[in-house]
Order: structure tokens, then sequence, then C-alpha cells
């Protein structure tokens, strides 16, 4: 499904180089859901925007599906690959109504000139909003930018999974919101990923939900990939089993630990 | 006082449709776009030389729309493709146009009276209610751009536009190619510029190479001014708000004209008197949310 083989990105400013990511090669089979932990700058939101193609590669390859796309630029990949990013106000578009954002999410296909909105098309949202079960429904024609940032995220995750993707990236999606909203939306994305068979990577701070969620775990750590765990031992480890295993290496950091 | 008012109206719908464009690139797009000041000349120059020629004055307004978006294509090519930033990228084009505009128009100034613009067709079928005739054209073409934009943007292709000018990275996630949206704002744009500097020219009889001269300032005027009276979020009022703003500076420009002597004021005195009005408005609105926030952080 997703190939992605001896990946690097390099930061240089002057004589100063910075290796985000180092020649890192993951597989991803349909339906794998990957959640990765490390600490601050070990290169784990610099591995998602190299696979959606926010930032260009230094070296390696991506390979979707059968299709090379290492240098697609991202709204290219992003007919079949959708990501959510951290804060709740960059997924959507503020001045445009819920009902509009939903419409601009619908296709990611050639766009027409036929008018967005159809009454059919209302009435779909309309449904799906429901479903979410927050009261959005009540709200289509509400601007986005009065909603509040547990809603708008809610909203991002419809979004990004409206089109049927076949690739998710999550890139802790969760972390701006209070904890009763990081709830929600951990249960709503693992509801649509889980209805749609998406094939999924999670960045995440916090290490209860990085094994609670997801198949298989990497750790990562200064642009390297240090340990991966996949099924039954990912199953059966626990918190202090990883914390152990950073705080054996010395890799780990407040954030990661308190997380 | 009659005539004067009418003057005012039929004014402020021509400069209108070019306030539109102001609107699309400002307020749509967030793309502060200096074009403009070319491009109302570069329509001005092609319908009038045209019209001289004896072309149709209504094709020539088409006409006129076709070159205003070649040259808002120019500068969308310049920022999305060559990197120049938004403002740089307008000047440069509009610098390139004012040579441009002089070579189309051959010199600064092209007189129409004896020729037979749109205006003198449309007012001299009606003889007895002539003047009313070109009112009446003036605000159905002027509507019709108004409703045309508003479905526009209400289309699949619209929405991912006005996206374009919330967020370029939120749009890029929703397969939309950014810089393809800009250009397509920056080309309509400056359309509606150069069809509302034909209109402007066949109405006053006239192309001047300096005409276009604040065509930015006044179009941000009425945006600005119509944004404060109809405070609307909706794309159909927004829209409107553009057209009454400009109505509304239009009459006070006019009124101003007639009687700012009393008060010392001369014609040349307009320009710096709508760019400090433009400032002012700009500015009271930052000044009245930096006193909100003071309020509300004790």
């Amino acid at each position: 499904m997703l190939r992605i083989e001896q990946v690097s990105k390099t930061y240089r400013s002057g004589p100063d180089t910075v290796v985000a990511v180092r020649e890192v090669s993951l597989f991803l089979a349909r339906g794998d859901f990957l959640t990765i932990i490390g600490s601050n700058g070990a290169g784990k939101s610099t591995l998602l925007n190299l696979i959606a193609g926010v930032v260009p590669l230094t070296s390696g390859r991506i390979v979707l599906g059968e299709d090379d796309v290492s240098v697609a630029p991202a709204y290219r990949r992003a007919r079949r690959v959708s990501w959510i990013v951290q804060n709740p106000l960059a997924g959507t578009a503020p001045s445009m109504s819920v009902a509009e954002n939903l419409a601009l999410a619908t296709s990611r296909g050639t766009r027409t000139l036929r008018p967005a909105l159809s009454r059919r098309l209302r009435h779909e949202i309309h449904r799906r909003l429901e479903a979410l079960g927050i009261g959005l429904e009540q709200r289509l024609d509400c601007r986005v930018s009065l909603l509040s940032g547990g809603e708008r995220q809610a909203l991002a995750v419809l979004m990004a999974t409206l089109a049927r993707p076949e690739v998710l990236l999550l890139d802790e999606h969760t972390a701006a919101l209070d904890p009763r909203n990081a709830a929600l939306i951990t249960q709503l994305t693992c509801d649509f990923v889980e209805r749609l068979g998406l094939t999924v990577l999670m960045v995440t701070h916090n290490m209860a939900q990085a094994l609670e969620v997801g198949n298989r775990l990497i750790m990562m750590h200064r642009g390297e990939v240090l340990h991966e765990l996949a099924g039954e031992e990912k199953r059966t480890a626990s918190v202090p089993q990883l914390v152990e295993f950073f705080t054996q290496r010395e890799v780990a950091d407040d954030r990661l630990l308190l997380g | 006082m009659a005539t004067l008012l009418m003057h005012a109206i039929e004014q402020g719908l021509a400069y209108g449709i070019a306030a539109l464009g102001v609107f699309l690139t400002y307020r749509i797009l967030q793309f502060p776009d200096l074009t403009v000041d070319g491009s109302f000349v570069t329509g001005a120059a092609i319908a009038s030389i045209l019209i001289l020629d004896g072309g149709d004055p209504f094709l020539a307004l088409a006409a006129a729309f076709l070159a205003g978006a070649t040259a808002g294509m120019v500068t969308g090519f310049l920022n999305t493709r060559l990197g120049i930033s938004s403002l740089l990228a307008g000047v440069l084009t509009m610098i390139m146009l004012y040579s441009i505009n002089l070579r189309i128009m051959g010199r600064p100034t092209l007189s129409m009276l004896r020729a037979s613009t749109a205006m003198q067709v449309v007012g001299g079928s009606w003889s007895p209610l002539g003047s009313l005739a070109i009112l009446a054209f003036i605000a159905l073409l002027t509507l019709a751009v108004k409703l045309g934009l508003d479905l526009f943007l209400k289309t699949e292709v619209g929405l991912a536009l006005r996206a374009t000018g919330d967020s370029e990275a939120m749009v890029s996630a929703h397969a939309v190619d950014p810089r393809a949206m800009k250009m397509l704002g920056l080309a309509l744009s400056n359309g509606l510029v150069a069809l509302s500097g034909a209109l402007v020219a066949q109405y006053g009889g006239f192309a001047d190479i300096g005409m276009g001269i604040g065509t930015i300032v006044t179009g941000l005027a009425a945006v600005i001014l119509g944004g404060s009276l109809i405070r609307s979020q909706r794309v159909g009022w927004m829209t409107a708000s553009v057209l009454v703003g400009s109505l509304v500076y239009r009459m006070a420009v006019v009124i101003a004209l007639r009687y700012g002597y009393a008060v010392g004021f001369q014609a040349s005195d307009l320009k710096l008197i709508t760019a400090l009005l433009v400032i002012l408005a700009l500015v009271i609105p930052a000044v009245r949310e930096r006193r909100l926030r003071k309020v509300s952080s004790c």
C-alpha cells in the first residue's frame, strides 16, 4: 500500500545542516494503523509531512500503491492521502459555512462550475453530521470561525475522510484539545478508520494512546526509527515498558514521559 | 441636483464593477493586487480603440474583460511561478501595463465623442428617455456581474477559490492547487476591473492613460465602506455591500466636487482625501480591537 524507502530530509541553513529524518524505511499494508512516538525533534512530524508532500524529500522514494509519488506536489497526493494537523484552526476554512466546508471536501477530483451545494448533497451532509453526534447538523449554515476547537477538529476529521482516501496521516490531531474533546476526536477517528479500512500513520505524544490504538508502533529518535512493536508484542506492551525503553537509551524528554 | 444624483449613481455602478474585482482579490483571496491601476486603463484603452475602429461597443466590453484577465494572469504568474511577492508582482504588472496601454492607445488620450459607444447606442434609440435608458443599462450590467459572481463563488471551483484565501495549506489537503486558484482569482478580478474601465470610458466618452490611478484605493474604499454598512459574511450580501459602498463613495465624491470649494477643496484633492479615508477605515477596526483586547486581558 505505502512504501517508504530510505527517505531522508536534511535542512540546510548556511553551514549548518540538520538531519530531520535519516534513511527511514517503512512498509504499510492496506489497513495497517501505525502509531509513532518519540521525543521532540525526533522527526515524526517531518516524516508525515514528507509523505503528504508538504515538505520535499532530500532523498529516498515514497511509493503509494503502484505509483512513485516522491516528487508529486501535496495537492496531487491529496487525492489519495488525507492529513489532519494539530491546530484545529488549520484544517477548515473559517470564512465558509459548515456545509460549504464539507462540500469542498466531498470530492477530490476535478472541480466543475456546478453549484457546490445541491439539495441532495446538503441532505447527505446533514446525515453525516448527525452521525457525529455533536449537534453540528443544526449549524449547517454557521461560519466555521464561530465553532469551538473541538467542533472544528471533528469537522476536520469528517472532511479528511469524506472523499475516502487510502492513507490517513494524523499529526497529534488531538493534542490541542481538552481531554474530553480529545477522547471524542480519537473515537471518531477510529470509527472512520475502521469503517473505511484506511491505512493510518498517527503521531502522538501520548504513549497510552499509542498503545491503545493501531496494530503497529514505532519509536523514533533523531530522525531514525529505533524500534518497532507489532502484533502480539504491541498488544501486550505497557506504558512503563515503553518508558523504560526510552530511559535506557536516554532519548526521552519530559514531554514524552509526562504526555 | 437630480441629474447630479443620477450621474453619481451611474458612476457608482460602473466603478462598482471594478470594486467587485478588488473585493475578489482583497477580501476573498487575501491578495492585495495593485495590477488594477493598470488593468482599468487597459480595459478603457482596448474598448476605445475598438470602438474608434468602428467595432461593436458591446463586444468591446467583452474584449476589455479578456485583456484585463490576461493582465491578471501575468501577475499570477509572477507571484505563483516566479515567487515574487504579491504586492511587487502587482506593481510590476501595473508598470508594464502603463507602456502597453500607451501602445494600445497610441497617445495618452482618446476621445470617443463622435464614435458610437454603448451609451450612445442605448441612449440614442430611446431618445426622450435616453438618460434613463443609460442608467438602466449600467444598472443591469452591474447587477448581472454581481449575480454572476455570486453564483460562481458558490460553485465547486468557487468554493475552492474562497478556501484558498482562508488557507493555502488547507486547500492543498483537499486536492486543490492553490496556485491555479490564485491565477483564476487574479484573472477574474482584473477582467472585471478592465470591464469597468471600458464601461467608464464609454460613459465618459474618452480614455486617458491616467484614469486608472488609485483604482485600488477607490476599490478598497468601496469594499471597506460597504462592509461597514452591511455586516454579513454571506456571499450575496458581501457583493451587494461592495456595490452599496461604491454608490455611497461616488455620491460623496460628487457632493464634495460640487460643494467642496466652499471649504477650500479642489478637485485635485480627491485622491488625497480618498486615501486618508481608507487609512482611517483600515485603522479604526484595528485600534478598536486592540482596546478590546486590553480590556479583556485585565
